[in-house]
């Protein structure tokens, strides 16, 4: 069970740290987009932003230093990704596996901390459902990653490998 | 398996055979409305990005095209494919090899893999300002390299990093 949340968690932190669209139906505008929310004709990423289609203000792009808060950010997605396979791996060492669970709850909490904080500054607080429209699958993922990593930390603890 | 070797390998293969790292990856066109698979970032892995001229692992690019290090006569080019390309090569296989052998030999060719990355670095630092002239067209002074380098030699340096903490943590029977 362990094994396969890691693998899932670890394909989704790729999709999040790597894929920006992926087309369904492109005719009926039918699309998988994994932004992590959208405003107006923006779509903002992980990585960066999309304007109408076109990549656009893109800090990881920037030179040095204004690049490596967004470089700082992208690389904790991958490393989410590297380390649920490794936890996914069955010769890995119980000990190292409990220290990988703790660190990728922690850094998805802090991911999630940042664009909850984000999406708030950006937040017209009469309609607060708004929230709704404005966050994207992304986000959504980052979530879903958040509680496969704890219910793993939770069937870990709850099996003898202690 | 020694997993971190691994890592290195993978890592040493992105910047010896690629030009760039795709990042937010589409495969539909939304302004032509086509089918195409492009990347919205190129991250780009080369060593040193000196007017927009790009110096890899395997050779430059720049806007009229790219060229492997060993397409040329000159001598700070082959050496450059010695040092680079070679080098880079062999760090790749020490490390893949390596990672999969639990004995001294495995630890010796982890080993292998730090020193290969090792003179790598090495070479972008001292090999390109003591050969500037003829790779890049302008005498570099002391340590002005270091004001071209691009993300490939941070990766490679991280990767050095990696590769010791590999060597250190190599599992033996």
């Amino acid at each position: 069970m362990n094994r396969k949340i890691g693998y899932i968690s670890s394909i989704l932190a790729f999709l999040i740290a790597l894929i920006s669209i992926i087309p369904i139906s492109p005719e009926n505008n039918l699309k998988i987009s994994f932004n992590i929310f959208s405003i107006d004709n923006s779509e903002y990423y992980i990585w960066g932003t999309i304007e109408n289609g076109i990549s656009s203000l893109n800090s990881m792009n920037m030179n040095f230093p204004e690049n490596l808060m967004a470089i700082f950010l992208w690389i904790l997605i991958i490393f989410i990704g590297i380390s649920s396979i490794i936890t996914a791996l069955s010769n890995t060492k119980s000990n190292n596996i409990f220290k990988l669970y703790s660190l990728n709850i922690l850094i998805s909490t802090f991911l999630i901390t940042v664009y909850t904080i984000i999406v708030f500054t950006l937040l017209d607080w009469n309609d607060f459902l708004f929230i709704f429209s404005i966050l994207g699958l992304g986000y959504y993922l980052i979530l879903v990653i958040l509680l496969l990593n704890i219910l793993s930390l939770h069937f870990f603890k709850k099996s003898d490998y202690l | 398996m020694n997993r971190l070797g691994l890592i290195s390998a993978i890592i040493t293969l992105l910047t010896l055979f690629l030009p760039f790292i795709p990042i937010g990856i589409y495969f539909w066109n939304e302004v032509s409305s086509t089918v195409e698979v492009d990347s919205f970032i190129k991250l780009p892995v080369s060593l040193v990005n000196f007017n927009n001229n790009q110096y890899f692992l395997w050779g430059t690019l720049n806007q009229d095209g790219f060229n492997f290090w060993v397409n040329s006569s000159s001598m700070p080019f082959i050496i450059s494919f010695i040092f680079l390309s070679i080098l880079g090569l062999l760090a790749i296989i020490f490390s893949l090899v390596g990672s999969t052998k639990k004995d001294s030999l495995g630890k010796r060719l982890m080993s292998y893999n730090f020193l290969s990355l090792f003179f790598i670095i090495l070479y972008s630092i001292l090999g390109f300002t003591i050969y500037s002239e003829e790779i890049f067209g302008v005498k570099f002074g002391l340590l002005e390299v270091f004001s071209y380098l691009d993300y490939g030699f941070y990766i490679i340096l991280l990767n050095l990093i990696l590769s010791f903490i590999a060597f250190i943590k190599h599992p033996l029977i």
